[in-house]
């Protein structure tokens, strides 16, 4: 983590450029703020996982709950259907939706592990508030998947 | 010694671990070899490699030590014909980093395109690492845990 930020250009607007040796370029924001990862207390990384299974158009309520103070940091996913999944995730301690009242496909919302879905800032859940996700599965025929929620659990 | 951290009868380090669940992974120091090859500081890959064994549907692949120096892991990338193969993390405190499986497709990158670990994770000299991959039998891969062993650590670090 403390090199991150040798990674890591500000411009004079306050955005950070970083320098993605992986893939060779140089790109706008990608990854989480690196301020906010500095910020992080010393913890480990978490994921949370969901096996998806679900008739046509129906929905399956999901609850996560990490114990620890924990910060979502990027999901990943997978679906085995064209017209896929769909999914809301509420914070039950904030009474919101984290990204907004109105359901995203999974395409907006989830990545994969060599392109991951970063959240833009990390999210912070404290202890024992469960997030409940509420996915839907939009196509006509019964679909599979995996949702995978990665974030950094605050340690002892 | 640690909770969940068995000695081994080849090179009589800690290196052996026993999950929460009971399962027993051979030493991470010497494979059982009895020798232990310790690396440099600089650039450092743990790989595992696995094939599940016909007739079974998971395999425990053989722990890996932190040797010589803290870890600083950053990337992870594994490589199988099935990415739908799943893997369960766990250390020798016991903690393990997932609560079920993750499918390797959600977990980890490539060479091309790794998994960028965030917060770089520091593993401590003398962690022991081990991974139980979940698929149908006959199915093989190598997963890698990539970063760089230091031989400073910076203060604010070592509290992890």
């Amino acid at each position: 983590m403390f090199d991150l930020m040798d990674e890591a250009i500000k411009l004079d607007s306050g955005d950070h450029l970083i320098w993605q040796t992986n893939r060779g370029l140089l790109s706008p924001l990608y990854l989480p703020d690196p301020e906010k990862l500095l910020t992080l207390p010393t913890g480990v990384p978490r994921w949370q996982t969901y096996q998806l299974t679900l008739p046509p158009q129906q929905t399956q309520n999901l609850t996560v709950n990490f114990g620890r103070r924990s910060w979502i940091l990027a999901i990943m996913g997978n679906f085995d259907q064209d017209a896929g999944f769909s999914a809301t995730f509420f914070d039950s301690r904030k009474k919101r939706n984290i990204f907004g009242n109105t359901r995203e496909f999974f395409e907006n919302l989830v990545g994969t592990g060599q392109n991951p879905a970063w959240l833009t800032t990390p999210y912070m859940l404290e202890a024992n508030s469960p997030l409940f996700i509420r996915v839907t599965n939009i196509a006509t025929v019964a679909g599979s998947g995996q949702l995978v929620i990665y974030s950094h659990m605050e340690g002892d | 010694m640690k909770k969940h951290e068995m000695k081994c009868t080849n090179c009589n380090s800690t290196g052996s671990m026993q999950t929460q669940q009971g399962q027993v992974f051979p030493c991470g120091q010497c494979q059982g070899t009895g020798a232990v090859n310790r690396p440099e500081v600089g650039p450092q890959d743990y790989v595992f490699e696995y094939t599940i064994p016909a007739g079974a549907t998971q395999v425990q692949v053989p722990a890996l030590t932190i040797l010589s120096y803290d870890f600083l892991l950053k990337w992870l990338v594994a490589a199988s014909a099935t990415l739908s193969d799943q893997v369960m993390l766990t250390d020798n405190t016991g903690y393990q980093w997932m609560n079920t499986p993750v499918q390797l497709a959600n977990w980890a990158g490539s060479g091309q395109l790794p998994f960028p670990l965030q917060p770089n994770l520091l593993l401590k000299k003398n962690t022991t690492i081990a991974i139980t991959v979940y698929g149908a039998p006959g199915h093989s891969g190598e997963i890698a845990l990539k970063g760089i062993n230091l031989a400073d650590v910076p203060a604010a670090l070592t509290t992890n």
